[in-house]
């Protein structure tokens, strides 16, 4: 089914527009602005389509910040009830899509966070690329490779990369989800992206 | 720009981070260097790799989400009537409780010196006792209906 196949053919008019534009990768004011204001007024149709809009991305964020795929989909869903439950609140001061992704980080934060988990995932870090690796190599599978390496980097490094591979938002944008200055973020990927190259090539995915 | 300089720009260059001036800098070494050519492509190779790794949902995935947003709403919904619902009345069943316990013993004490006349000096205090809790307690339960009318409404 496409993704935009859950939108009935009746309904696909200004809300089916818009979530091709977003789909399509046109994410200017207009297009998400469309939904956002249909959202906030309470039509849980157009929220749905925010939802197919930005899922991949959420999901992608989330994974990349925790470096789980199963926590990750937890992630994103509680992502989006947060977002329902405060988008009455959201003044169109900034992107949607920026909002989210502050909402998203927020979450993963608060579950790496949580209590006894970091240690669990420092002991299974060291084994993830290699035991990927070897799976993809077995069966064909496209299993990532470089994410689970992000989980190597400080957890400041690995948040301005996860933000910047989106592709989506500005230094200044990543810096105002990450409430830091944007010379720290520069700074950040800049320390980061070096990293990451030197654990890809020390696996040999380089 | 010398190669040492370059390299540690490259990154920052890929990424479209280098302030004009340095960029050109940057682009002109690179025109004449191949070896810092090289280090550019790999840079580049590895942002391609992590990029192309992004997860992928699809219409369960949707389902699921607005699912879950749904069974919040209904949650934090009903929380809102149940607070309504039970928290209004007691509060109101408490003042009621608060006001005879404040008032009944003058009426009881009145009613047993015979200063009331008719039926109500003829009880005996713990009669008044018992048709003033089951007063109240008829009085609660109308306002709780009432209160859960209004919440199913407000909600």
């Amino acid at each position: 089914m496409s993704i935009t196949g859950g939108i009935e053919e009746s309904a696909m008019g200004p809300i089916g527009s818009a979530l091709q534009a977003l789909l399509a990768g046109d994410f200017t004011a207009g297009a998400e602005e469309a939904l956002v204001d249909r959202a906030r007024a309470g039509d849980d149709r157009s929220f749905e389509a925010l939802v197919r809009a930005y899922q991949d991305r959420i999901l992608t964020l989330c994974r990349r910040m925790t470096g789980e795929a199963d926590v990750a989909e937890d992630l994103t869903q509680e992502t989006f009830v947060r977002a329902y439950q405060r988008v009455t609140s959201f003044r169109g001061e900034s992107r949607f899509s920026k909002w989210l992704y502050s909402i998203a980080v927020n979450q993963s934060r608060m579950w790496l966070r949580s209590e006894g988990r970091r240690a669990k995932r420092m002991e299974t870090v060291k084994t993830h690329a290699e035991t990927r690796r070897a799976a993809s190599d077995a069966d064909g599978a496209s299993e990532p490779l470089l994410t689970p390496l992000l989980m190597e980097l400080p957890e400041s490094q690995r948040e301005a990369l996860a933000l910047f591979y989106l592709r989506e938002l500005s230094v200044a944008e990543i810096a105002a989800v990450l409430d830091v200055p944007e010379g720290t973020v520069k700074s950040w990927l800049h320390r980061g992206r070096g990293r990451l190259r030197r654990l890809a090539r020390e696996r040999g995915l380089l | 720009m010398n190669c040492r300089t370059a390299r540690q720009k490259l990154s920052d260059y890929a990424a479209g981070l280098l302030p004009p001036e340095e960029k050109r800098r940057a682009r002109a070494h690179l025109l004449k260097c191949g070896a810092c050519r090289r280090e550019l492509s790999e840079i580049r190779k590895l942002d391609r790799l992590v990029e192309s790794e992004q997860a992928s949902s699809n219409e369960l995935m949707t389902r699921r989400i607005m699912s879950r947003v749904r069974e919040t709403e209904m949650a934090r919904s009903l929380s809102r009537r149940l607070f309504v619902a039970a928290v209004i009345p007691l509060a109101a069943l408490l003042a009621i409780a608060a006001i005879a316990v404040v008032s009944a013993p003058r009426a009881i004490g009145a009613a047993v010196e015979g200063l009331n006349a008719g039926w109500m000096g003829a009880m005996s205090p713990v009669t008044i006792a018992l048709l003033s809790f089951g007063c109240l307690t008829l009085l609660a339960a109308l306002v709780s209906f009432v209160t859960d009318r209004l919440a199913g409404i407000l909600t």
